[in-house]
């Protein structure tokens, strides 16, 4: 079976090499049969970009987790962690075919625009082989010296590890941001500075974007996977050992995805400073029916998740207390959800964009009051969090003065973005934009006080009840499948919305896209696509679970 | 154990379901790229400015600009003609202006005759179209 591998790649790479090495092309485009060229393109690039975040992910994940176990001393830990590495070589082969696959199509389909940019990145391009090598070397080592090397040591190479496979992302993304936001060529496409191509406006953006949602991917499939274990757990230990694996996962995914928003808008306004039209196009106006989807995929995700903790809190001895919270959190998260839903231009193309605004919705469709309701909804799951770790402790007496700074924040931060939604409304689009700016910016300190608040609390306080694991309604776990499933649902969605973003253009404004396939397609289209490589993903990841023997592992018991 | 992987199969279906439906729901546009236009010398002034109109609209200058006395991002237009002569309109068309992108350039990448077009078009506005192809100098 190995071999059989290990020769199709060799296969697959002389392939590529036959297919990069040939005499420069004369025809520009050539055509796949059945689901056209950029389809096929589309799909081997998303699903490729899906697993190299899975192969990125993991390790975080890993490291991270080996590290907490090797400074809390905690054996389940370690072997979680370990759990998780054991799928990595599998999952690195899987990338590796499919990025070779991508390739050879991409080449083959595309000449014209691949040879150019490999013409461009010529040099970047030994050096993502080369990272590349270094990184599957490494792993390689790390995986097998998990109990050889000393504990630290093994630690530090993890964390090389990781900054290896950092640097092979940034190489990918200096391809990928120069497509959106050309820099350091000429109108004509003649490289200037190869630095300036690198290190165009939307690198840096895209680079921290696709990080910190590699991490929170990591801990949605985590929790996913601990959710199916869960599921066909047959003991109370396995019960409980999945349920504490899942609880995790959740929290790490939940944790980074608040972060997205954020990162989200400072790549918005990165690409505003490129290019305002392509701004306008991208968050207003024919690509806007992109932010209702994700505006749905994403309330899922943090209703899904919310959803998840407040039925712990039903099974939480001391959580009595607040579960009254319960309600107003989740009409606050719908009503949020509603307002950053609506559309702001509901135009087919852009000549029916006459004036902007959506026919029925008008100025509720614009962005200011969106980013208040994000923040109110980031609030809320925040809240969730905080009153799912009150509900375990006594609050020590005589500390009511907390709970008092802490109310008054989070009423701050709700007066603050209810002011910035009504005002949104009246003010001309300029001052719109510093508010909500200034709004967004608030809730970091905001967010900040709120734990200072609560970890000054709750300093030193006794446990109410013990987080019994294991003890929870199957209904919880199914809400993680789902919040996972929609994970990788909105990263293909936003790896389309970022493509789709630059229209007709190989290149943004220095190389057009000629062929057929220039235009995009209805969004009916894209979301079938879509819904399509989310579950070959899924499938195939669940196919590498099922392969590393993970899933068929107990869990109690000493050595496995 | 084969139970869970079934139940899996189906909740990864119901969501991935759910939102293809609701791609599928909501009103279909695809976005066409825009095709070139052909425009010839002998064009009449108001054959020119209907070309003008369609390049208009495919070009996006109706995200910032209004032809209807309304104000976007950008002034109104719907009294340029009376307003502006060829050359001030050349002048912002090739070189653009604050956050308008030169015609001539992405995204609108527009050619020299487009733009003459164009020019005829504005020039409807508030007024009657009078540039024919080679009227306007591009700088
Ligand atoms: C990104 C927004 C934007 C787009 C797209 C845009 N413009 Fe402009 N335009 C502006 C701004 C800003 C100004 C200068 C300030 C003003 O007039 O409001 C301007 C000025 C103008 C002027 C001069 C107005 C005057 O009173 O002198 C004309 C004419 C014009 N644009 C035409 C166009 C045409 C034709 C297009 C499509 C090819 C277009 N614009 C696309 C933003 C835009």
């Amino acid at each position: 079976m190995k071999k059989a591998i290990g020769y199709f790649i060799v296969v697959v790479l002389v392939a590529a090499a036959y297919f990069l090495g040939k005499e420069p092309v004369v025809e520009a485009y050539r055509e796949f049969p059945l689901i056209g060229a950029r389809n096929v393109v589309w799909i081997l690039a998303q699903l490729m970009l899906l697993f190299a975040a899975f192969i990125l992910a993991v390790p975080v994940f890993a490291v991270i987790i080996e590290a907490i176990g090797y400074f809390k001393r905690d054996e389940r830990y370690d072997r979680l962690a370990r759990d998780f590495a054991s799928l990595l070589p599998l999952a690195y082969l899987v990338t590796a075919l499919l990025g070779a696959l991508f390739s050879v199509m991409s080449f083959s389909l595309y000449p014209k625009f691949m040879g150019y940019m490999a013409g461009i990145f010529r040099p970047t391009i030994y050096i993502f082989f080369g990272l590349v090598f270094l990184e599957t070397v490494t792993l390689y080592i790390w995986y097998y010296t998990w109990d050889l090397l000393k504990k630290r040591n093994h630690l530090l190479l993890g964390i090389v590890l990781n900054v290896l496979g950092t640097l092979v992302m940034f190489v990918g993304n200096a391809w990928t941001s120069f497509k959106t936001s050309p820099a350091g060529v000429e109108v004509s496409g003649n490289l200037l500075s190869l630095s300036s191509a690198i290190f165009n406006y939307t690198f840096w953006p895209l680079n921290l974007h696709r990080f910190v949602a590699n991490v929170s991917f990591g801990g949605f499939i985590c929790a996913a996977y601990a959710a199916y274990r869960f599921l066909s757990a047959r003991t109370p230990e396995e019960k409980a050992h999945y349920d504490w694996m899942g609880y995790n996962g959740t929290l790490i995914g939940v944790v980074t995805t608040i972060l997205l928003p954020f990162i989200g808008y400072w790549f918005g306004i990165e690409m505003y400073k490129f290019n305002e039209q392509m701004g306008i196009t991208f968050m207003g106006g024919a690509l806007s029916k992109i932010w209702l989807l994700q505006a749905l995929v994403i309330a899922v995700i943090f209703i899904g998740t919310c959803y998840y903790f407040w039925l712990r809190m039903d099974r939480l001895p001391g959580a009595e207390r607040y579960r009254k919270y319960i309600p107003y959190l989740s009409w606050a998260l719908i009503i949020a959800f509603a307002v950053w839903s609506a559309p702001r231009a509901w135009v087919s193309s852009l000549e029916e964009m006459g004036r902007g605004l959506h026919p029925i919705y008008g100025k509720l469709g614009i962005m200011a009051p969106k980013i208040a309701a994000v923040n109110i909804a980031v609030l809320c799951v925040i809240l969730t969090f905080i009153l799912n770790r009150r509900a375990e402790r006594q609050v020590p007496p005589g500390r009511k003065i907390y709970t008092y700074l802490q109310w008054s924040v989070i009423l701050l931060v709700v007066l603050l973005n209810v002011a910035a939604l009504y005002y949104s409304y009246i003010v001309p689009s300029a001052t719109r934009i510093r508010i909500s700016i200034a709004t967004f910016l608030f809730m970091v300190p905001a967010i900040g006080m709120i734990y200072l608040m609560d970890g000054l609390l709750l300093r030193g306080s006794e446990r109410v009840g013990e987080m019994q694991w294991g003890n929870v309604p199957p209904r919880s776990q199914y809400g993680l499948i789902a919040v996972a499933v929609s994970n990788v649902w909105a990263m293909a969605l936003l790896g389309y919305g970022r493509a789709a973003a630059r229209l007709n253009w190989h290149v943004y404004g220095v190389m057009e896209d000629t062929s057929r396939h220039a235009g995009l397609p209805a969004m009916g289209e894209a979301t079938l696509i879509i819904s399509f490589l989310t579950l070959v993903f899924i499938g195939l990841v669940s196919l590498i679970f099922y392969m590393t023997g993970v899933t068929g592992r107990e869990v109690t018991g000493g050595e496995r | 154990m084969k139970g869970s992987g079934l139940r899996l199969i189906i909740v990864a279906l119901i969501v991935t379901g759910l939102y293809a439906w609701f791609g599928n729901a909501i009103p279909q546009s695809p976005w066409e790229a825009p095709k070139r236009k052909v425009i010839t010398a002998e064009m009449t002034p108001r054959e020119l400015a209907r070309e003008g109109a369609a390049i208009y609209k495919k070009s996006g200058c109706g995200v910032c600009h209004s032809v209807v006395g309304e104000r976007l991002r950008a002034s109104d237009l719907s009294r340029i003609g009376a307003e502006r002569n060829v050359e001030d309109l050349a002048a912002v068309l090739y070189s653009g202006a604050d956050i308008m992108a030169p015609a001539n350039k992405p995204p609108a990448n527009l050619t020299d005759e487009e733009i003459t077009a164009l020019i005829a078009y504005l020039q409807s506005l508030g007024g009657r179209p009078k540039v024919r192809l080679g009227d306007v100098k591009a700088p």
